[in-house]
């Protein structure tokens, strides 16, 4: 689940991605994102738990020397908002809402 | 060093560097040279008879000779004194300088073994995806840390491409090794950038000192 800490930075997180005040990259193999954002790097990885037979978000945040990592496994509370989250970040990764209004030109 | 040339991997070479510390002369310091006691000499002399020709009262008499020819020597002497303290701390100056040249040298060339180290690893990574399609994590964790000690400066902007490079690495690194080994888009050519601003870093380092 989400740190405590860390859950009012995750939910500033949402709009700032779909508001493109961030930039998110897609990372080296599918599912994996990054975004470098001042001095910090966020990681945004889609698994699948083949034992526990259910999918999990993991994330890390790193700024130099701070790295923080945790998971969000699929049926805790939180993961309907790591889906929102993850389907904003793909969308920023991937560019189409800067394109997809010459769809019905 | 013989085992990297197997791979194929750029060996700076560190002697125009060194050599350049030993051809700075200090032509533009004219006191360093020996011949400046005698010059200096033919000065005291040309002014002491000079003064002589000029007051013949400074060689009137045994006593005012005695005296006259005392002063000269003595100002010779401060000169030989004042011309030998500019000597002794242009000398220490030039030292140190030295000095400091080549410990620039020895870190440089500390900077330029890791470098090489790095672009050798790179080189196993790439070896490692032509072969099996993936590569090894741990390969990458030191390939990321001597790339990020060496790109400090540019890692601080988070839109350059060393920055990116490194985050795209790790990207790889956090993912299962199941999902490694399915392949990886892009993963050749940040490689093959990375190892370019390697050797662009380690080219200045080798040529760079004065």
């Amino acid at each position: 689940m989400i740190p405590t800490a860390l859950r009012q930075f995750m939910t500033s997180l949402l709009p700032a991605t779909e508001e493109r005040k961030v930039e998110w990259a897609n990372g080296a193999v599918p599912n994996t994102y990054y975004c470098s954002h001042k001095s910090y790097d966020l990681h945004l990885n889609y698994n699948y738990d083949e034992d526990a037979e259910t999918g999990f978000y993991w994330f890390r945040i790193k700024n130099g020397d701070q790295d923080v990592t945790f998971s969000v496994l699929g049926g805790e509370g939180d993961f309907n908002f790591m889906n929102n989250l993850a389907a904003a970040v793909r969308v920023n990764a991937s560019k189409l809402d800067l394109k997809i209004s010459d769809f019905f030109d | 060093m013989s085992s990297n040339g197997g791979l194929g991997i750029p060996q700076p070479n560190l002697m125009p560097a060194l050599q350049s510390q030993a051809k700075r002369t200090p032509s533009h310091q004219w006191y360093l040279s020996r011949l400046i006691h005698a010059a200096t000499l033919a000065v005291t002399l040309v002014v002491w008879f000079w003064l002589i020709f000029t007051f013949p009262d400074l060689w009137s008499n045994p006593s005012t000779r005695f005296s006259t020819v005392c002063n000269g020597a003595t100002v010779y002497g401060l000169l030989v004194t004042i011309v030998e303290l500019l000597r002794t701390q242009s000398a220490a100056a030039l030292a140190a300088e030295s000095a400091e040249g080549a410990t620039v040298a020895v870190n440089n060339l500390n900077a330029v073994k890791e470098i090489s180290e790095c672009q050798m690893l790179i080189d196993v990574a790439l070896t490692g995806i032509e072969r099996d399609g993936a590569v090894n994590p741990s390969h990458l964790v030191k390939i990321t840390r001597i790339y990020g000690a060496e790109f400090q400066n540019e890692l601080a902007d988070d839109g350059s491409v060393h920055r990116k490079n490194i985050a795209y690495l790790e990207s790889y690194s956090s993912a299962s090794a199941k999902v490694r080994a399915s392949g990886a888009t892009q993963l050749n050519g940040r490689l093959i950038s990375m190892s370019e601003h390697l050797a662009a870093s380690a080219s200045n380092k080798t040529t760079g000192i004065r």
